[in-house]
């Protein structure tokens, strides 16, 4: 992934906890890098090793760790860096819901070195929509659970999201409906 | 819209192109893209020139047929409007319809710029690279900040590191820094101060192959060997060897270092140079060594006690106050304690608390221990902290015990004497007193006995001014009679009167003689003052009698002869003596 997900883990824990806390999960996750560069890839498995960390140093499932995560991505990291760019996707959380597919097909090119995940929209209803994630990456769900949630406040409208499908289920990606 | 074979509607041209301009030969704007109408709404049926400038090319004539020439270049328009949007695309001439066709998208600075504009994502054809390219710059910005963040960070890091390299550098101690085999990589200024060797004659050996010599004690070798083979820290303090042989001694700490797998990667050691230190102690033991023999010679009782061990050491074999030998007594304060007398061990354990509080620091102790044969001894006791742990806390105590026994029996003595002396002055009619002439020329007294206040009625310090008690017709014969006794040291005896203001005078006999002479060369005379006003009235009394009848005697008519034993004559009065001369 690039640093800035790993940077954004680290500004989410420095803000909420301390650098204190910051050093001993680096320690726990046994990471010798004292910083991230957003535009540079680093290997997923740093960020999974972060979350790991960050869920045992705090005693916090780590499906709580990614959803945390995630809406600190949308509110904090992707309003405070790219507000611009957010604003564009859209002026409800429906249009940028909609939009949703065609962000992350462009983004693909603008970050060689990622592959981000896919998503498809279906079901669009005056309030709800399903949101399908396509992803070669495991145990992410929890994180665009949070993405979701994150829309939701940054829209300001109450959501309700619901996974309907998911790959541990067998299917072959996960499906949530997002109603509000 | 019939396009050389490619048929579009309308909508569809517009999801393609949504910031597109159809400019007719009459230059009016037949239809514009829905996405250009957001930022530009109004223009349609409008003329081109009235709402749009070209920017580039400028050097052309924006007209209709010029217009047509520009298929093959970049075309820069600017909107009419007070704030001026930008459009970059391309122009292409339709010859069968004689329209114009823009092709093209705003440019834009900044996404913020897009979103003032209230465009968003979807306003953007699928293939148009601007929102993209706006991506791109934010990304790029965010990183540019990402660099000069980590630029600062390293900074600081080689600041610290620096640092570090300078403390390290300029330690006063030796620092040393080995691989994992213990031989040389580094070694600091002072290294190369203290031990004369130079950094590049040590790099790659280890430190004991040349720093160790004859002196060095082989079982700190072992340790500090087994220590390193084994990758572990160590603590020695080691004699070690200069370039010139010299010998000096050290403390070292030394410290693996090992990498996040927890594998040893080499060592780090700080080499104190202590040879003074072990100077110092050596003297300090020798001194208490010395002093210690000393102590025992004079005759005390050398001791420490260790807290933390509650153990007692005797330096002496022999417990003459106990009777008991030291191995009896060694380690073993509870015999101690329980030789002490039952009515002083209160003030041991008294004592034993406050140096546990940190009261004390030292004390002095007086009480009695009983002997194995019963006799009761007297023990002087006095001890002082030598070692406390960094609370301030007692480590060891050491002390004499002194035997006081003949001291305390002389005490006790002397005590009884005064007892008696104070009993016997009380008690007698007169006052006692010693009287001393200093080497500086001046008198006065050293002691006066309390019963001067009952006979006569005067406090004893205030008779220390006895001068002024003494009837002015006697102070000049006391004053001579002093001078002489203290030129002579012969006895001193006067009759004087004591007055009293308004209470009338006492008659005194004053008798001393010399007693000793102090160690400061006072001569002190002891004395003794008694009451004789009775006596010296009586005697008064008898002399105004005798003189009365001796008077009546001489002028009667009649003569008196007195003869003594053997018929001499000791009297005859005027009347015999005219008798005598008649007949």
């Amino acid at each position: 992934m690039y640093g800035i997900v790993n940077k954004a883990i680290e500004e989410l824990v420095l803000s909420n906890f301390g650098e204190e806390k910051w050093e001993l999960i680096k320690k726990r996750g046994d990471l010798e890098l004292d910083f991230f560069i957003s535009n540079q890839p680093y290997d997923d498995a740093i960020t999974y090793q972060l979350a790991k960390a960050v869920s045992e140093e705090m005693n916090i499932p780590l499906g709580e760790v990614f959803t945390a995560f995630g809406e600190w991505w949308i509110l904090k990291t992707g309003k405070e860096k790219y507000g611009g760019l957010m604003q564009s996707g859209g002026s409800s959380l429906k249009e940028f819901l909609i939009n949703l597919p065609a962000f992350h097909n462009r983004v693909l090119l603008i970050y060689p070195k990622l592959t981000p995940p896919e998503f498809k929209i279906s079901h669009i209803e005056e309030n709800s929509i399903q949101v399908h994630y396509f992803s070669k990456r495991e145990g992410l769900q929890q994180f665009v659970r949070g993405l979701l949630q994150g829309l939701g406040k940054m829209y300001q409208v109450n959501t309700v999201i619901e996974l309907l499908e998911s790959r541990e289920e067998g299917s072959s990606h996960e499906v949530f409906k997002v109603s509000w | 819209m019939n396009t050389s074979g490619f048929i579009f509607d309308k909508e569809q041209f517009n999801r393609l192109f949504p910031f597109y301009i159809l400019v007719n030969k009459n230059m009016i704007i037949e239809s514009y893209g829905h996405s250009l109408e957001k930022i530009y709404p109004g223009c349609s049926g409008k003329k081109f020139l009235d709402h749009f400038i070209l920017s580039r090319p400028e050097y052309i004539s924006p007209e209709f047929a010029q217009l047509q020439s520009l298929g093959s270049q970049v075309i820069i328009l600017r909107t009419n409007q007070s704030i001026q949007r930008v459009l970059r695309g391309q122009i292409e001439y339709l010859l069968n319809e004689e329209q114009i066709l823009f092709i093209g998208s705003p440019w834009f600075d900044s996404i913020e710029e897009v979103t003032d504009s209230k465009l968003g994502l979807h306003d953007f054809a699928y293939h148009d690279p601007m929102i993209d390219l706006l991506h791109l710059l934010k990304t790029q910005e965010i990183a540019n900040s990402d660099l000069k963040h980590l630029v600062e960070t390293v900074n600081k890091q080689r600041t610290e590191l620096k640092l570090l390299s300078k403390i390290a550098e300029d330690n006063i101690n030796s620092v040393i820094i080995a691989n994992e085999k213990g031989e040389i990589n580094w070694v600091n200024k002072s290294f190369t101060k203290v031990t004369g060797y130079q950094l590049e004659e040590v790099i790659g050996k280890k430190p004991g192959s040349f720093l160790q010599g004859p002196g060095t004690d082989q079982k700190t070798i072992s340790y500090v060997r087994k220590q390193i083979q084994s990758g572990e820290s160590f603590y020695a303090e080691m004699l070690n060897y200069k370039k010139d042989k010299k010998p000096y001694w050290v403390r070292i700490q030394g410290q693996s270092i090992r990498n996040k797998h927890n594998e040893l990667t080499g060592f780090f050691a700080l080499e104190e140079d202590i040879t003074e230190q072990k100077e110092t102690a050596e003297k300090i033991a020798d001194t208490e060594r010395r002093f210690r023999l000393a102590l025992e010679k004079i005759g005390d009782y050398v001791w420490e006690h260790d807290f933390r061990t509650g153990k007692t050491i005797f330096s002496k074999s022999e417990n003459e106050f106990l009777g008991y030998t030291t191995s009896e007594l060694t380690n073993n304060q509870k015999l101690w304690w329980e030789n002490v007398s039952k009515e002083d061990t209160h003030l041991l354990e008294e004592n034993d608390l406050k140096y546990r509080n940190r009261e004390i620091d030292s004390h002095n102790l007086e009480y009695r221990v009983i002997h194995k044969n019963g006799i009761i001894k007297w023990v002087l006791d006095r001890g002082v902290v030598i070692e406390k742990d960094e609370l301030g806390n007692p480590l060891r105590v050491t002390g004499t015990h002194t035997d006081i026994t003949h001291i305390k029996q002389t005490e006790e003595e002397l005590a009884q004497r005064v007892r008696q002396f104070q009993s016997l002055s009380e008690n007698i009619p007169g006052v006692i007193y010693e009287f001393e002439f200093r080497e500086d020329g001046t008198d006065g007294f050293r002691y006066i006995s309390p019963a001067i206040e009952t006979i006569f009625n005067i406090k004893p310090a205030d008779f220390a001014q006895y001068i002024n008690y003494i009837h002015p017709h006697d102070r000049a014969r006391i004053i001579e009679k002093n001078e002489y006794c203290k030129k002579t040291l012969q006895p001193f005896y006067d009759e004087s009167r004591l007055i009293y203001t308004g209470q009338g005078l006492k008659w005194i006999a004053i008798h001393s003689s010399f007693s000793y002479i102090e160690k400061n060369g006072s001569k002190v005379f002891t004395g003794f003052l008694m009451d004789i006003t009775e006596r010296k009235n009586a005697e008064e009394a008898l002399r105004t009698n005798e003189e009365k009848y001796r008077s009546i005697i001489a002028n009667m008519n009649l003569g008196l002869l007195e003869l003594d034993i053997n018929e001499d004559i000791t009297f005859a009065n005027q009347s015999f003596c005219d008798m005598r001369s008649t007949v």
